[in-house]
């Protein structure tokens, strides 16, 4: 009796079955993980027009990879989300 | 049932109809006895034996199908997985080579900016120098914490 019990259990684990399948995060592109840099203040020590402009052009050129950045991050946001949506 | 995993498909297939075919046999058979005069009196064992495979038949072909159909969904899960794993990882490489080309590109548009600046230094400095007061609030706009506010105009 106690052997047809253990039988019927072992039978019973049939219907414990676990999905074993998983999908992982995915990476982010190196270039985007990291933060814009800051814009840059003049040295006041500096005060002539051509290091103010210097000093802006560096600033346009920051704020511009920070749109940049922006706009890959968005781009790989998107795209991913498409990956993972034809996966479901 | 992960025990079963050591034996190959076939084997256990094998086995399962075995006993569901036992089963019905048996079943099947155990109408007919009642009419064969040795064999009358083990009709009823027979029968309990019969309908007992039959069930153990029934539920282990089931299951195993289920079973079965559960390792495709699986296979076919894993395989999409691993397709969309690599267009993740094809996708990224894109977004990353576009970000470099486009930084490279900015850099080197800033980079012909200072030098266009530098060449041409004495005559843009020539009527400008810049006062403290202007240096202040350029700086008030672009630090996050100043230390000196920009001055107020009258």
């Amino acid at each position: 009796m106690r052997k047809l019990l253990l039988i019927s259990v072992l039978l019973l684990t049939s219907c414990a079955t676990a999905i074993p399948v998983k999908m992982g995060f995915p990476q982010l592109p190196e270039a985007l993980a990291k933060p814009c840099d800051r814009l840059l203040p003049l040295d006041p020590a500096k005060k002539q027009l051509t290091d103010l402009l210097e000093n802006t052009v560096d600033n346009y050129a920051k704020a511009k990879e920070c749109y940049a950045k922006n706009q890959a991050w968005q781009e790989w946001y998107d795209t991913q989300r498409k990956i993972f949506e034809e996966v479901k | 049932m992960w025990l079963l995993h050591f034996i190959p498909d076939s084997l256990i297939v094998m086995v399962i109809n075995a006993i569901l075919l036992g089963g019905i046999g048996l079943t099947v058979g155990s109408l007919f006895m009642g009419f064969i005069p040795f064999i009358k009196q083990y009709k009823f064992p027979i029968e309990a034996i019969g309908i007992a495979l039959l069930v153990v038949g029934a539920y282990l072909k089931g299951g195993f199908g289920a079973g079965a159909e559960l390792r495709e969904q699986v296979k076919a899960l894993e395989a999409k997985i691993a397709v969309a794993e690599e267009k993740s990882k094809t996708a990224n490489a894109q977004v990353q080579t576009k970000i470099i080309t486009k930084i490279v590109k900015i850099q080197d548009k800033a980079n012909t900016a200072k030098e266009s600046l530098r060449r041409n230094k004495d005559t843009i400095n020539a009527e400008c120098k810049l006062t403290d007061d202007a240096i202040n609030s350029y700086n008030f706009s672009i630090t996050k914490t100043p230390t000196t506010p920009p001055a107020e105009t009258k």
